[in-house]
């Protein structure tokens, strides 16, 4: 399945909330990774910068009752605050505070169960075989839901992995695998573990679908999702989405890091050349020329999104921490 | 009433609890006829979507139940031997476990684990163990082990009802045994020791398998020697119901913990260690232990040098008593194969 990159039929309005939430989504990373440096988050950041695309138009693309599981990149922020999530639960949970929106017990772990976010883990690659799962939850039911498993090309190299795809693929589970293949994992490049750097490979083991995907175009992401998400909840199971992207930060805030930029690994000009194709930057351009938008409004896009990330920050800063006493009813459901 | 056996139990509980709500399901690697025949009759009641059969792929097996129990399902995951449960560790110990209390409570994860634990089968370190020192280890997760029929069926209803994740571990040399039964419903509740057998002189506080090579010790002990054991089985590790231990270490004054899993920070030591916190005033010796000697249980004929064995029991009590005079059992309690009694029967 090849997918050409062009322009949709999309409304205006859609189009401005996918590059409004991009604008966010970006704020809101640097305002983490401010917020890290000065020493006010409670936990671990991993920037996704870089990454916005392939978020915004997954959420775009789901039902209000369809399950995602987020990865860890980015601390899932590109598809939690599109599917609705708020900045304030997202950052008062790295604060640790009780309105958070895991109550301050999961840290970077996030989630919104009630917008069918689940968290994710510790571990990378550990929610494939949980997403194969919601996918048996979804085809019992018989609705049509589908549940999008999102990974990084690193979780790859866990046997969950290939665990999950055999069930989901042998059973026709409703599951997307979406793969934001940012060449990084951690801090090896992809070259290093892997003898083939298309994910997408994979999936002819399996049996199932797949493409490769230009994931800092937005559209591009978008247009790879119809087919995809329209199989699975036909009944015709998984497919592999292979969304080329890249982060332009290191592997997590503040750590040692080769694939920092100017890092041992990964050489500036390489750094460079992906921010030339800067997924909000490219989606502007077009907007810009299709006359979406201007100049004025981009501007105030902006702003605004800086002034919700500035007031998430105060919220979180004001609230509460959650009570010790509450945590032996938090362990067991009654 | 009615007398059936162990495997017997857990399949009607299988098939009670399947029948009464359809979000339970049960997965695993030949499901449909596991090796115990504890499934029985399932695949052909409620079919492939709900007696799934998968690949060898335990960390599936278990992550996609925990995924499905996430979007309000209750499967329930059958490793067949517990030892397998260690390749789904990230699985188990940390998604079924953790999920819960990491995301604020906002989860429930209505799971259950079954898996066959236990040695004296000779089949080796990796078919032979028992997990739940392990399980113990590990905040959020529910532990049952019955050691009758009676208690397999009623626990394993309360662990498909429950909203939380349980590890139901049911032990290979118990599948046949036969104990009464009642036709009508019943459940087990979790958390409540039961005494199976009352005494004076002594409580023994055992778990699984133990508890049924402990009762027959008990029945020699009283008869040659005049002492009077108390056996209490916990049924369930997580909740652990230390009062009815307690109260009984107060009438008793003695304390052996007997268990078949590794000595070495086992259940014995938690147990032992509680009595310790919470009763050492009633105590008249130090509490004794006997468990599996820390080595992985041989296969073949140094097993035996490994687990637990009858006569070892018998001298520990006999030595907390400070009976001079030692019981010897001359094999008359022997340790019983659970993996060949079904291969016999299969054959015949």
């Amino acid at each position: 399945m090849k997918v050409e990159p062009k322009d949709t039929r999309m409304p205006k309005e859609v189009m401005i909330r996918l590059y409004t939430d991009m604008v966010r989504i970006r704020k809101a990373d640097e305002k983490m990774v401010e917020c890290l440096l000065a020493g006010r988050l409670l936990t671990f950041f991993h920037s996704g910068q870089g990454q916005e695309a392939p978020g915004v138009a997954l959420c775009a693309s789901l039902r209000q009752d369809d399950y995602l599981f987020p990865q860890h990149r980015g601390h899932g922020i590109n598809k939690c605050l599109p599917r609705g999530m708020t900045m304030k639960e997202i950052i008062a949970e790295h604060f640790g505070k009780a309105t958070g929106g895991s109550h301050g017990y999961a840290g970077f772990h996030c989630c919104s169960i009630d917008r069918g976010i689940f968290g994710y883990g510790g571990i990378v690659g550990g929610d494939f075989t949980l997403a194969a799962g919601v996918g048996i939850a979804c085809q019992m039911r018989r609705k049509g839901q589908v549940v999008v498993c999102c990974f990084g090309d690193g979780a790859t190299g866990r046997g969950p992995f290939h665990e999950a795809m055999l069930m989901a693929a042998k059973w026709k589970l409703p599951v997307i695998w979406f793969c934001e293949n940012n060449l990084y994992q951690q801090m090896t490049g992809m070259a290093v573990s892997h003898p083939k750097v298309d994910i997408a490979d994979f999936a002819y083991g399996y049996g199932i679908p797949s493409a490769i995907v230009d994931g800092q175009d937005i559209l591009a992401v978008y247009e790879a999702l119809q087919p995809a998400i329209e199989k699975s909840r036909t009944g015709e199971g998984p497919t592999l989405l292979e969304i080329k992207t890249y982060r332009y930060r290191s592997h997590s805030e503040g750590m040692r890091d080769h694939s920092a930029p100017g890092g041992r690994l990964r050489p500036q000009e390489e750094i460079d050349a992906w921010k030339k194709r800067d997924p909000i930057k490219l989606f502007e351009e077009r907007l810009l020329k299709q006359g979406v938008l201007t100049d004025v409004d981009i501007e105030g896009i902006h702003r605004k999104a800086v002034e919700e990330m500035n007031e998430a920050e105060r919220f979180a800063a004001e609230s509460p921490y959650p009570n010790p006493k509450d945590m032996s009813k938090t362990l067991f459901a009654e | 009433m009615r007398e059936i056996t162990y495997k017997e139990a857990i399949n009607e509980a299988m098939h009670e609890e399947m029948t009464r709500d359809e979000t339970v399901y049960t997965i695993g690697e030949s499901v449909s006829q596991d090796v115990w025949g504890t499934n029985d009759g399932l695949y052909q009641k409620f079919g492939s979507m709900r007696v799934r059969d998968t690949a060898i792929s335990e960390a599936a097996i278990m992550g996609s139940s925990v995924g499905a129990a996430l979007a309000g399902y209750r499967p329930i995951a059958n490793m067949m031997f517990a030892d397998f449960l260690v390749c789904a560790a990230d699985e188990l110990l940390y998604k079924a476990a953790k999920w819960r209390f990491m995301h604020g409570g906002k989860v429930t994860i209505p799971l259950v684990v079954r898996g066959a634990i236990g040695g004296y089968s000779h089949i080796g370190p990796e078919h032979s163990q028992c997990w739940e020192s392990y399980l113990m280890h590990t905040p959020g997760l529910k532990i049952a082990i019955p050691s009758t029929p009676y208690d397999a069926k009623g626990l394993l209803k309360t662990a498909i009802r429950d909203d939380n994740p349980v590890v139901f571990l049911e032990h290979k040399n118990l599948m046949g045994i036969k104990g009464p039964v009642p036709e009508e419903e019943y459940t087990v509740p979790f958390g409540v020791a039961d005494v199976k057998r009352d005494g004076k002189d002594v409580t023994v506080v055992a778990i699984g398998y133990i508890v049924h090579l402990i009762l027959q010790v008990a029945d020699l002990l009283q008869k040659e020697k005049g002492i009077n054991v108390e056996v209490i089985d916990p049924r369930t590790l997580e909740p652990l119901d230390m009062e009815t231990v307690v109260a009984s270490v107060q009438k008793t004054k003695h304390v052996v913990i007997i268990d078949e899993d590794t000595l070495r920070c086992g259940p014995g030591a938690e147990i032992g260690m509680q009595i310790m916190e919470t009763a050492f005033d009633y105590l008249d010796a130090p509490i004794k232990r006997v468990g599996a000697k820390n080595f992985p249980i041989a296969a073949g004929y140094l097993e035996q040098f490994v687990l637990p064995q009858p006569q070892e029991m018998a001298d520990a009590i006999g030595e907390v008593l400070g009976v001079k005079e030692r019981l010897d059992l001359m094999d008359r309690v022997k340790p019983k194969s659970g993996y060949r009694y079904r291969q016999k029967e299969d054959t015949r």
